[in-house]
């Protein structure tokens, strides 16, 4: 990609399309059935499988995708985890069938196609992902990378909040974590990673540049806040004095596809989330997917937006009304970036640089007609040269000059500081975060060298540690959604980690309790205790909006 | 041993007839040792939480003091509280006091120095560019040609539209609605 913009060229800009894939770690193996996995069987069904569908395609007609995917490690726990991926593949079975039935039952109807369409993506969905793709979408994901087609970075361990946590020993060992996890799934070390919610504090950059990490995202202020001031704001990546260079979200980008107002997915042609044959069916033909759990959605929607009325009134979803859509979007879309770019390089004198990040679960989950869209982007943009799609590492290998700056606190969450992970509702979390972390340091310092027992206690510990930490649980106290779910699981996390805090500190290690912890909270079987060690942290304060003082 | 008893599960509550709320295993009271501790909430405030004996106090007063030790908060609070969130100025560094109101008025702890961030975009403009070399370290380069970004969309400090705000609030509630 050209540096500047020039007469010969008539690329005008770029742009990196970031997904940022993840959902905590839920598994509830003591359940023969449980509510929130559906989260993941989902969330596959509707976006990662699809992407990987798109990904394909796109391959094998020689279109370039460059794509880059954050995949968090709870998300690539729970992918390649025996006990989902079979109950994911009974979901998918018990779809079909419902799928098939629904299909038969509306043939002859405005909604014939909508429902032969579901019958036929479902079972689409289980030959890709369970024969092509070996029932192991990060092996999928790894061969694109592997290829060249996209970039897959990290994300910190459990997409944990790395500027409220009290230690530097746990702010480093989340990054730690993430990049271990990241080399047992896809057999290399990263090096891009995305902060949880986007969250950053001064300092930051020097334990991901002590990990090997070259880049990492950002919100839009915490480049254009930057001292001093950065010259072309938010249009180009910065370098960090630790050699880490940060890209900052482009609003514009984001608007276009995630406004109620102005976005895409409320076209009255797309497919209506919130109508759902899990709702609309007979109880008795869809109680066989629910297995005894409250009646839900189950992903089979027949019903497209409409407008703005009642979810009674909704009509029926036309699968090629909405594809074509998707693909006209895909082209207005490319037009607005082209159209942004040529304007702000008119302005700066420069090539500038959008980045375009979005929840991955948003394409195809939320807005189902999504993963088309991408895909209709990526051939668009493949016919034109106004815009260079890239990722950051291409970005950065092709244009490495920046400008050296400190950039701001922030976030991505409302108010674009800390406010959503930080409020009377969920401020009480952080009293046990922060004495488990100091816990944990005191653990690792006090167990140099432990024996085999203690070791599985030590990793356990730092398992719930890690898991307790996960930024979804203030997230969702912050929304009011399924609050008790995320209470309880922090207080789960944290009381297991204080019993094995005791056990170790008392040197009486209850064997059976441990183990049947083991088998519930299984993520992360590579962590490494040793991690949280005093000795271990490089940069005190790095990273850091908590400061704490002990007294005696 | 059930596996209830193992791990110290909250107990099943007496059937009252309203649907049970499994809230999670029951958490630690108090811990060892006293700690305060200042947490960044935004640019124009911080949140204090401490953890300290409370014989014999009567209640707190609670002080953040800038650079030079100007006041830029202060709050009097009963003995039964052990957090405030005060309103500071925006990209200030300052430290916070924590009195016992005991009689005695002296002082039990300072924080160690905190700051919020900036509100707006720096005013300082001196520009460095470099680039990394095969060390990780960075190699000083001179600037390339262009000019500033001011005017521009985003920049200059008026648009804070972050992920779950303003603008971006559909795709917000669409992430995370899943979780209902």
């Amino acid at each position: 990609m050209s540096d500047r913009t020039d007469t010969v060229s008539p690329c005008k800009g770029s742009l990196s399309l970031v997904l940022h894939a993840h959902l905590p770690f839920v598994r509830h193996p003591e359940h023969p059935s449980f509510l929130e996995e559906d989260w993941l069987f989902e969330a596959l069904t509707e976006t990662y499988v699809p992407l990987v569908r798109m990904l394909n395609r796109l391959e094998a007609d020689g279109v370039d995708s460059p794509l880059t995917m954050s995949v968090s490690p709870p998300l690539c726990e729970m992918l390649a985890d025996p006990l989902l991926r079979q109950r994911y593949a009974e979901r998918l079975d018990a779809l079909i069938i419902l799928a098939e039935q629904e299909a038969d039952a509306r043939r002859g109807t405005p909604y014939q196609d909508a429902a032969d369409y579901a019958a036929w993506l479902l079972r689409d969905t289980l030959t890709l992902w369970q024969e092509r793709c070996g029932r192991d979408i990060l092996r999928a994901l790894g061969r694109h990378q592997e290829a060249g087609r996209i970039a897959l970075v990290t994300v910190a361990g459990t997409h944990g909040y790395l500027p409220l946590m009290a230690t530097d020993a746990a702010r480093r060992a989340q990054v730690e974590v993430a990049c271990a996890n990241y080399a047992k799934h896809f057999g290399r070390r990263p090096t891009g990673i995305w902060l949880p919610e986007c969250a950053y504090a001064p300092g930051l950059e020097r334990l991901l540049a002590d990990a090997g990490i070259t880049y990492f995202f950002m919100e839009t202020h915490g480049i254009n806040y930057a001292s001093p001031r950065p010259r072309f704001g938010h249009y180009r990546p910065v370098l960090t004095e630790s050699g880490v260079a940060a890209f900052a979200r482009d609003p514009e980008c984001s608007r276009q596809v995630w406004s109620a107002e102005e976005g895409y997915p409320g076209d009255p042609l797309y497919r209506e989330f919130y109508r759902d044959i899990g709702w609309d069916a007979a109880e008795s033909r869809v109680a066989p997917i629910f297995m005894g759990g409250p009646r839900r959605g189950v992903g089979i929607k027949l019903h497209r937006v409409t407008g703005k009325v009642a979810l009674d009134e909704k009509e029926p979803w036309v699968p090629t009304w909405a594809l074509e859509r998707a693909a006209e979007h895909a082209k207005h879309f490319l037009a607005s970036r082209q159209a942004q770019v040529s304007r702000i390089a008119d302005h700066l004198g420069a090539a500038p640089h959008l980045l375009a990040p979005f929840d991955a679960e948003l394409f195809g989950h939320w807005w189902f007609e999504g993963t088309a869209f991408l895909e209709a982007f990526f051939r668009a943009a493949a016919e034109q040269d106004t815009l260079a799609l890239t990722t950051p590492q291409r970005y950065l290998a092709d244009d490495p000059t920046a400008q050296v700056v400190s950039p701001c606190a922030s976030s991505w969450g409302d108010g674009g500081s800390y406010e959503v992970w930080l409020n009377g509702g969920n401020a009480w979390m952080y009293q046990h975060l922060h004495r488990a972390e100091e816990h944990m340091v005191e653990l690792a310092d006090a167990h140099p060298n432990p024996s085999p027992l203690e070791r599985r206690a030590l990793c356990q510990a730092a398992r719930e540690l890690l898991l307790a930490q996960a930024s979804d649980w203030a997230f969702i106290v912050t929304m009011a959604t399924v609050v008790p779910y995320a209470v309880r699981r922090t207080r789960d996390h944290i009381a297991r980690f204080d019993r094995l805090y005791r056990e170790l500190r008392e040197h009486r290690i209850d064997e059976a309790a441990l183990a049947e912890v083991e088998s519930l909270d299984t993520a992360f079987q590579e962590v490494d205790p040793l991690a949280w060690r005093t000795d271990r942290v490089r940069h005190p304060g790095a990273g850091a909006a908590v400061w704490s003082v002990a007294t005696s | 041993m059930s596996s209830s008893e193992r791990l110290g599960a909250a107990p099943t509550p007496p059937n009252s007839g309203e649907a049970f709320i499994d809230w999670g295993l029951p958490l630690p009271e108090g811990y060892e040792g006293g700690r305060v501790r200042v947490m960044t909430v935004e640019p124009r405030m911080v949140r204090a939480a401490w953890e300290l004996p409370r014989d014999g106090v009567h209640g707190w007063q609670v002080r953040a003091e800038g650079a030079r030790g100007e006041e830029l908060a202060r709050l009097e609070l009963g003995p039964e509280v052990s957090e405030a969130w005060l309103r500071v100025p925006a990209g200030t560094r300052g430290l916070l006091r924590l009195q016992a109101a005991t009689g005695a008025g002296s002082t039990l702890l300072a924080s160690l120095p905190f700051e919020t961030p900036a509100e707006g975009p720096a005013g300082d403009r001196e520009e460095r560019w470099a680039r990394v070399g095969a060390d990780g370290k960075l190699t000083t380069v001179s600037a390339p040609p262009g000019r500033s970004a001011d005017g521009l969309p985003g920049i200059g400090g008026t648009d804070r539209t972050g992920r779950l705000g303003g603008a971006s609030s559909a795709g917000h509630s669409a992430t995370h609605a899943r979780r209902t």
